[in-house]
This record gives C-alpha cells, structure tokens and sequence, in this order.
C-alpha cells in the first residue's frame, strides 16, 4: 500500500493539473482575504448588521481569525477544487489507457483505489496546510496595519489542527462522490459533471433548503443532506477561532443538526460512496482507453 | 514440456456478442508463440483475460500453473505485459513513467535505468513521454513490460512505428528474452515478423482459433505440378508413388509433399503416364499465405 501510495504521489505531484488548481486556488485565497482587508481597513463607524459585517471581516483577517477565514476557503471553493482534481487523477487513468498498464501488473484493485484516495486526501491535506500557512503570513502582514497584534495561543494551535482535520473530512464524501462518478462513467468530465452538480445543486441554489420549509418529514430528509450536516462542521471551525457568522447572516443555529449527527451522516455518506466505488471498480472489465 | 499458458473452452461475450469464443491455446515454457488474427477477432481481449482484466464469461485460464482468475496476483508477479498501444502519463518522461511502475511493484530506480538501457532510450529517459516519436513509445512498453523480471512476456504488436531497423532490434531482443528461458507471448499483424521469430502459433478469427501449431507444420512445404488436363489420371500416378506423401489441391493445381530435389522425377513420371505438365516447381508457402488460406476459406463457408 505505501509503495502504491508513492507512485501515485509521483504522478500526482508531476501532473500539471494539481499545480494550476494548487496555484489558482491559493491566489484566490489571497483576492479574498485582500479584499475583507480592504473593505475593513477604512472601516466607518457603522450600526448593527452592518458593523457586525464589518466586524467579522476584520475578525477573519486577524490572528486566529484567519484560520478560520482559510479553513473556509477549503471547504468553500476548495470542494470544487478537490472535485475537479479527483476526477482528474481517476478519469484520466481510463482516458490515457494507464489503468491498464498500472492493473496488468497489480491486480488488487481495491488496493488500487485505496492508495488513490488516500494520495488525493494527502494532496488535499497538502494544500489545505499551504494554504492556512499562507494565510497566516499574510495575517502577520496586515495585523499590524490594522493595528492589531499577532497572537496565537497553543489553544490556538491545537484547533487549528483539529480544525484542519475537520476541514478534510468535510471534503471527504464530495472526493469519493466524485470517485465513484467517475468510475461509472469512466471519464474526468462524468467525475467533475457529477460533483460539481451535486455541490451547486446542495449549496449554490439552496434547491434542497427548500425541503426544510415544507416541514415534517422533509424537513427531517433536508437534515440528512451531506450539505446541511457539513455546514455544522465548517460552523464549528468558524466558531473555533471566534468568528460568528450568524451574528451577520440569517442562520438559524437550532436548526443544524448537531456535531455528532454531523459527523456521523458525513461518515456513512462517505462509507457508502466509498463501497458503491470500490464494488464497482472491483466487477467492471478494464478495456482499452477512452 | 511445461506449459505457461493454457486456456479452457475461454469465453468473453460483450451482451449478445461473442469476442471470445471456447479458445483453448497451449503455450509452452520458452517458447515464442504468436497470436495471431484480423482486426476485432478477439486477440485483446484474451489478453485482457489471460491479465485478469477481463472476466470470462465462461472457461478457465491458466498461466504460468495459476488459475488466472483465482490466483491472479501470484500469476501477475511473473508476467510483463504491453497492450495494444504503450500507456503511459503523457506529462512525465519516460524514466518518471518507469519510476511510477517500479515504486508500485517496490523496485529500486536502478531497475528502472537496467531497463532503459536495454530497450536503447536512455538517452532520451528524461524527455516528456507525450514528446516520444512512436517508436520511442514501444520502446518504453517493452521496459516497461521487462521492468519486474517476468517469466512470461506479453507483446501486443511490439514493432507498430518502427523503422525497419527498429524492428530488427525488436526481433532480436524478442529472441533474446527467449533465449534467456522467458516465454513470449506475441500478439502481431506481421505476418513475416511471426514467421521469423515464432516456433508455434495460433490464428483467432471472429473469437475463434482457425488454426494452432508450429510455424513449421503451418508453412506448406513441397512441389507445385500443374497439368493440362488429365486431372484425374495425373492424380492416381501421384498417389501411387511410394516417396510422395499427400497429395492437395492447390488453386487448381497439385500441390505434393515431396522433397523439392525430386521435381524432375515428377515430371518423368506424369510424361510417362500420358499427363502433359505445364508448370513443375519447388513451393514453399509463407505463413501469409497460410493465414488468408484458412482466413479466407472461413469466409467462403
């Protein structure tokens, strides 16, 4: 398993692909944390909601703030990331022919599969330690501007690794939703349609917050859904290092489940999308490319 | 002898289509043995079976004494393969491309350097493989299929892009392997690349095998007699010579197992016999023409 996690690593980190995602997800990480610098940095003197916006952006530039504000980067515009980077390192196996090089001389397949996800969580753990260190660099940069002093405590610290792992495992039923996708239709853009369509449908419309309107056992369904039990767990990250988005957005805390729920929906959502690909990788004949 | 590959009543059906269909092939240890057949007659997807890619439908396989669909791990370690076209990750080079197989299998990167430089590319190891001409690329399937050390190669098409002196180094390094008591198993649409390098072959058409045996047996050997006319006495003279051992029609003509020096006492004993002869010489048929032979006669029936 190791030797097969190395390989993948090589090709992983070798791709292109990973680099201009890795590249332009950690300059958007840097546009928006410029940009709440910018809006807070003439701060008005404001009332209510408003100030309170104001407030929490300027939170979110600060130490530990900032912890928060790239941990929510991760598991914001990090998801489509990861999506399109999974797909991209399962599907072009088939589409390159590779696969089938790779299994005629390992046939485990679930092995196979195993080391690949565990390679794209390593890389997205990866990304996810640069990106909160570029954060923080850039934090101790504008601190001071903002007359504010840099402090980090070993609370801090300890969840910032709590939260670190936290935020991974939000990612993690979106990367193997979108393992699985792209083993069924054996393509990278299959992989990215799905993923990327389960996230928008989930978060970018709010089509599902739809159900909890309609109450009852709908409600209850809406509560099962990946996109509301990840949201108690990327609320909990943000609460860690003292940022209160509910103070500036109309969220409604007793309607989250809790983390335990959370964490446990997150955990079966992944254990079945993991089986549905592994069962499927494991009974599927490996023919030529495309 | 020992055998490396064998297949029993091997079947593949794709929903209502046949691929592979009941194919029971013998490949013994050391041996080169070519595979052979047109386009779309099933040759891929036997090796895909015979790599555990492929499930059969029905059959069994074995290959190097594993059942391959039980013990395909333990029958995987001793095999190197290239199929159809080298694969490989486009945006790394060919010796990063090896680096990938070798860490997977946890061969050290000295391995990976053995095998460039016995396929010739180590001067061009640390160019992009998405840059290699095709030749380059077969060349690096080879390495590729070398890499582990295997018992038994499997080549599909392994001189596809190369220049006649490309193919000549392929050849010989086909034959080396061979000779260092490796088995290959060579899957060619040259015909007289096969026949050069392979003791025994097998023909696969429309998933079935037409035709298995030594090159040797499969080339016809002989004297070609064309009469004029008196087919049927010139047929009874012949038959009746002790020295000559069969006897055939061949487009018309006779085609006789006799040794090719005895062309002048064939003669003499047809103008004895009252059977004008038209055309008397020694003929030797290439596995070409054997190949459309039974390919074609398939067709008509």
């Amino acid at each position: 398993m190791i030797n097969l996690i190395r390989a993948e690593w090589l090709k992983l980190s070798r791709r292109p692909l990973s680099w201009i995602l890795l590249i332009l997800f950690l300059v958007l990480l840097v546009a928006q944390i410029l940009t709440q610098f910018a809006l807070t940095l003439g701060m008005p003197v404001r009332s209510g909601i408003v100030s309170a916006q104001f407030e929490e952006w300027r939170r979110g530039v600060l130490f530990p703030g900032i912890f928060a504000t790239a941990l929510s980067h991760v598991n914001g515009l990090g998801g489509i990331f990861a999506v399109i980077f999974a797909a991209g390192a399962i599907g072009s196996e088939y589409s390159w022919g590779t696969l089938r090089t790779q299994l005629a001389r390992d046939p485990a397949r679930d092995r196979y599969l195993l080391a690949k996800l565990t390679t794209i969580m390593l890389m997205l753990a990866t990304a996810t330690l640069l990106a909160t260190l570029l954060a923080a660099l850039l934090s101790a940069v504008l601190s001071p501007i903002l007359g504010s002093a840099i402090s980090i405590t070993p609370g801090d610290l300890m969840n910032l690794i709590v939260a670190t792992l936290r935020a991974l495992y939000v990612l993690l039923p979106y990367v193997l939703l979108t393992a699985y996708a792209t083993l069924l239709t054996r393509s990278v853009l299959g992989g990215v349609a799905i993923g990327l369509s389960y996230i928008i449908v989930e978060t970018g419309f709010g089509a599902l917050a739809l159900l909890r309107v309609l109450g009852g056992v709908w409600a209850l369904v809406y509560n099962l859904t990946i996109g509301q039990n990840i949201n108690t767990l990327t609320l909990m990250n943000r609460h860690a290092f003292g940022l209160r988005p509910e103070t500036t957005a109309p969220l409604d805390l007793s309607q989250l489940p809790s983390p335990l729920q959370a964490t446990i929906v997150v955990a079966v959502y992944s254990a079945f999308f993991l089986a549905f690909a592994l069962i499927l990788f494991r009974r599927r004949d490996i023919t030529g490319p495309g | 002898m020992e055998t490396t590959i064998r297949t029993e009543e091997l079947t593949k059906r794709f929903g209502d289509r046949v691929a592979v269909d009941r194919i029971n092939l013998e490949v013994r240890s050391g041996e080169i043995f070519g595979f052979l057949g047109p386009n779309g007659a099933g040759k891929t997807t036997t090796i895909g079976m015979l790599l555990g890619l492929v499930r059969p439908t029905s059959g069994r396989a074995f290959v190097l004494g594993y059942d391959i669909q039980k013990e395909t791990a333990a029958a995987l370690r001793e095999v190197g393969a290239m199929i159809e076209a080298p694969a490989f990750y486009p945006y790394l080079s060919g010796r990063d491309n090896l680096r990938v197989l070798a860490r997977a299998a946890g061969l050290p990167d000295r391995r990976v350097d053995e095998v460039l430089e016995q396929v010739d590319l180590s001067g061009r190891a640390r160019d992009r493989f998405g840059a290699y001409s095709q030749g380059m690329k077969q060349r690096l399937g080879i390495a590729a299929a070398l890499l582990h050390h295997p018992r038994l190669i499997m080549l599909d098409e392994p001189t596809n892009g190369l220049d006649p002196a490309g193919q000549l180094e392929i050849r010989n390094l086909v034959r080396s392997l061979a000779g260092s008591g490796r088995t290959v198993f060579l899957c060619s649409h040259l015909l007289h690349e096969v026949e050069q390098i392979c003791q025994r072959v097998a023909i696969l058409k429309q998933g079935r095998i037409i035709a298995q045996g030594e090159v040797a047996t499969l080339v016809r050997r002989g004297v070609l007699v064309r009469t004029i006319g008196e087919r049927e006495r010139a047929e009874a003279l012949l038959r009746a010579t002790p020295w000559i051992s069969s006897v055939s029609d061949h487009g018309g003509a006779f085609l006789i197992d006799a040794p090719g020096d005895r062309t002048a006492d064939i003669n003499a004993l047809l103008t004895a016999g009252g059977v004008p002869v038209a055309e008397i010489r020694k003929y030797e048929s290439s596995l070409e023409e054997f190949f459309l032979e039974v390919t074609t006669e398939r067709e008509r029936r």
